[in-house]
């Protein structure tokens, strides 16, 4: 459905996008991965015909987006990173607009406008000026304004910023009911459980490459990751360390404050003789967590970098 | 379309404070200005005269016939207490020898006494001026003639001298003096000062191009709000939506101007000299210059806040010098004079005060209107091609 190839951006000498290629199929929802500056809002404003690609090419069914832009721009939903919206204006009005800027009138934008307020929850508000609304409703919003239209294709970049956990839930939620009825997601996020959640096929970016694709599982397999175990104890002590450093399958330790971190090797692990270690240096167990290997995982193991700073 | 152009009238409401300040701010203004200039006010000067002469008298008698102003002989010292106090706004010194230097067609020197100066001053200035030409004049026409007859043998009568003075005075007595062809008159006085309609003008193109100014900076508003981007990749085309901006700037300005226009006509009671079609005609070129302006500057600032401090600054100075505040023709300075060219503010206030004045002039009136719209042109095209480049 849409075919990236080689694109280039650069910013004066800030390489946005370095040589990037990736394919998104009919109503899949890819996830570009990539920590602050990683170039995903810029790859993403050259699918949406925003920004001008310095080199590469993007078909969209076949079509060159540059040569033909009305043909994605009647397709696509967009979602962009900040807060568009008219902030004096009802959310009604909003909705309104940018219904009626896609070619919808009548009885079927009323429709639309009902329908996609009820999905985004905020059908009870819809009277309100935006300016009263609260963060997590403008996020919502935001959303729907991208929805009434039926896009064939949505791109959402970083949908979830700055909102609680539950508006978040929500918004998750409904990405995957719009997948489900039958439009096409490119999702991008820093947050990988996101990610993980949503995303059929996921594109780690990193400094304007991508620096790994697949799904999930082949992410994760693909840098053969081990389990972390992590430890919260009052008191820690360098004998403690010491001890704990004996025990055969703890490969690494690492300690702050009051958290240690181990990474283990091989299966056959016992985890008593870490809480042994533990209490026999007089340390006060507070919590203990084994962490399965993730799409953070993955990250660090490519880049040696956080994914989050 | 017609979606955008809802839109923006929706969102006019944000700025409706703005709209409202902006036309009490003139109708309040012009009224203060004018309700001081006109009507039953009319300044007084003193005029001391240590001549004591045929032409001094002449002078004098000329001066008292002024419609704009008030004169009053007395002697240097009450002329000076009068003065002091702010009774009278100067006073005219005729210096001994005046006589004689209109006889010999000298330069003449007249002195002015003034606490400050000030636009009644000037028009002091300006009304004492003509009339001494006046009088040089006819004194001239008088000797020449009187000349010619001698020459051709023609015995003069005493007292025939005065006939023909007499007659040159009252030729002027009918005659507006610019109306005849003469460089140095052109000069001297092709101006009529009009306070009234120089206030109703000045204020009504001041304020308006701060209303049309922030209305076209609703793009960066737009920009801000990042709207502006999720317009541009939905399927409308561009130049709809810089249309629709346009569109309205242009409107809402040019119905602050015809505001201004009813109250002229309705609470100012003015005489445009010209059909009111051609006074909104000349608004209109006006608020479509300062539209593109407004384009232009919304595309140099980096935003809103930014626009906001910047453009007082830019308007005012514009207006000031674009002979808003006061008439252009008190300013002496070759580099404002020609600073004003720029400012399309001069060209709506030349050609409505000089039509006001002297009646319709389809050459200058086209000139003003060809000039205002050049203008806009230029400054349209570098605004849409700002508003494309910035991200
Ligand atoms: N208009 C611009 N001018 C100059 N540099 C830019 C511009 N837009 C982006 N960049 C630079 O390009 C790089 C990629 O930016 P981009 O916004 O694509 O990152 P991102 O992955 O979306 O990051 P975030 O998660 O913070 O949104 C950054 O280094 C950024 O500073
Ligand atoms: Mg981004």
């Amino acid at each position: 459905m849409l075919e990236i190839m080689n694109l280039k951006k650069y910013f004066n000498k800030t390489k946005a996008v370095d040589d990037i290629s990736f394919k998104v199929e009919k109503g899949e929802i890819l996830g570009l991965l990539g920590p602050n500056g990683a170039g995903k809002s810029t790859t993403i404003s050259i699918i949406s015909t925003l920004l001008k690609a310095d080199a590469g090419k993007i078909l969209y069914k076949g079509v060159d987006i540059e040569k033909e832009p009305k043909k994605i721009q009647n397709e696509l939903g967009f979602v962009p990173q900040e807060i568009a919206l008219y902030p004096s204006l009802s959310g009604y009005d909003n909705l309104k607009f940018w219904g009626r800027i896609y070619g919808l009138k009548g009885d079927k934008l009323k429709e639309k406008i009902k329908e996609v307020s009820q999905i985004i929850g905020i059908d009870k508000r819809l009277n309100d000026k935006v300016e009263e609304y609260s963060g997590g409703m403008k996020r919502r919003l935001n959303i729907g304004s991208a929805l009434l239209h039926d896009p064939e294709i949505i791109i959402l970049d970083e949908p979830t910023v700055g909102i609680d956990p539950q508006s978040r839930k929500h918004i998750l939620d409904s990405v995957k009911e719009i997948n489900k009825k039958g439009s096409t997601v490119i999702y991008t996020s820093h947050y990988m459980e996101e990610v993980e959640y949503l995303c059929d096929k996921i594109c780690i970016m990193d400094e304007g490459n991508i620096i790994a694709k697949g799904t999930k599982e082949e992410l994760i397999e693909s840098i053969s990751a081990e389990e972390k175990i992590i430890l919260q104890v009052e008191n820690i002590t360098g004998k403690m360390i010491e001890n704990i450093k004996k025990i055969p399958y703890v490969d690494k330790i690492a300690y702050i404050e009051n958290e240690i971190t181990i990474k283990k090797k091989g299966n056959n692990v016992d985890y008593s003789e870490i809480l042994e270690a533990v209490s026999k240096n007089q340390g006060h167990l507070t919590s203990m967590d084994i962490k399965k290997p993730d799409l953070e995982f993955v990250f660090l193991a490519l880049t040696g970098r956080a994914l989050r700073d | 379309m017609l979606n955008l152009l809802n839109l923006r009238f929706k969102l006019l409401k944000d700025d409706k404070w703005m709209i409202i300040i902006m036309i009490a701010m003139t109708l309040v203004l012009t009224f203060v200005f004018t309700s001081s200039m006109s009507g039953d006010y009319k300044p007084s000067a003193v005029v001391i005269d240590y001549d004591h002469s045929n032409s001094s008298q002449q002078l004098l008698t000329e001066l008292n016939k002024s419609i704009s102003m008030n004169f009053r002989l007395v002697d240097i010292e009450e002329g000076k207490e009068l003065i002091e106090k702010g009774n009278v706004i100067g006073g005219l010194i005729i210096p001994k020898g005046f006589n004689n230097e209109i006889i010999k067609n000298k330069n003449i020197n007249l002195d002015l006494i003034k606490t400050k100066d000030s636009l009644e001053i000037f028009q002091l200035q300006n009304t004492v001026r003509s009339e001494v030409f006046k009088l040089k004049s006819n004194y001239n026409t008088a000797v020449a003639t009187v000349n010619i007859l001698e020459k051709e043998g023609v015995k003069v009568e005493k007292g025939l001298m005065d006939e023909i003075y007499d007659k040159g005075v009252e030729h002027w007595e009918y005659r507006n003096p610019i109306t005849l062809e003469s460089s140095i008159f052109e000069v001297e006085s092709d101006w009529a000062y009009n306070p009234r309609i120089h206030y109703l003008v000045g204020f009504t193109l001041f304020f308006a191009t701060f209303t049309i100014v922030f209305i076209a900076g609703d793009i960066l508003k737009e920009k801000q709000q990042h709207t502006w981007y999720r317009k541009l990749v939905s399927p409308v085309a561009k130049w709809k939506i810089m249309t629709s901006l346009l569109i309205t700037t242009f409107i809402v300005g040019f119905a602050q101007m015809l505001f201004m226009v009813l109250a002229g006509r309705y609470i100012f009671q003015i005489n445009w000299g010209m059909n009111v079609v051609f006074v909104l005609g000349i608004y209109a070129a006006f608020v479509f210059t300062f539209t593109s302006i407004g384009l232009t500057i919304s595309g140099v600032v980096k935003n809103y806040e930014q626009l906001g401090s910047i453009v007082p600054i830019i308007l005012v100075a514009s207006a000031m010098l674009g002979g808003t505040m006061w008439p252009l023709e008190i300013i002496n300075s070759k580099i404002l004079l020609t600073l004003s060219n720029l400012m399309p503010h001069k060209w709506a206030m030349e050609v409505l005060t000089h039509t006001a004045a002297y009646g319709f002039n389809p050459g200058i009136y086209l000139r003003s209107f060809l000039i205002l719209i050049g203008m806009g042109i230029i400054y349209l095209t570098i605004g849409i091609k700002l508003a494309a480049d910035k991200r």
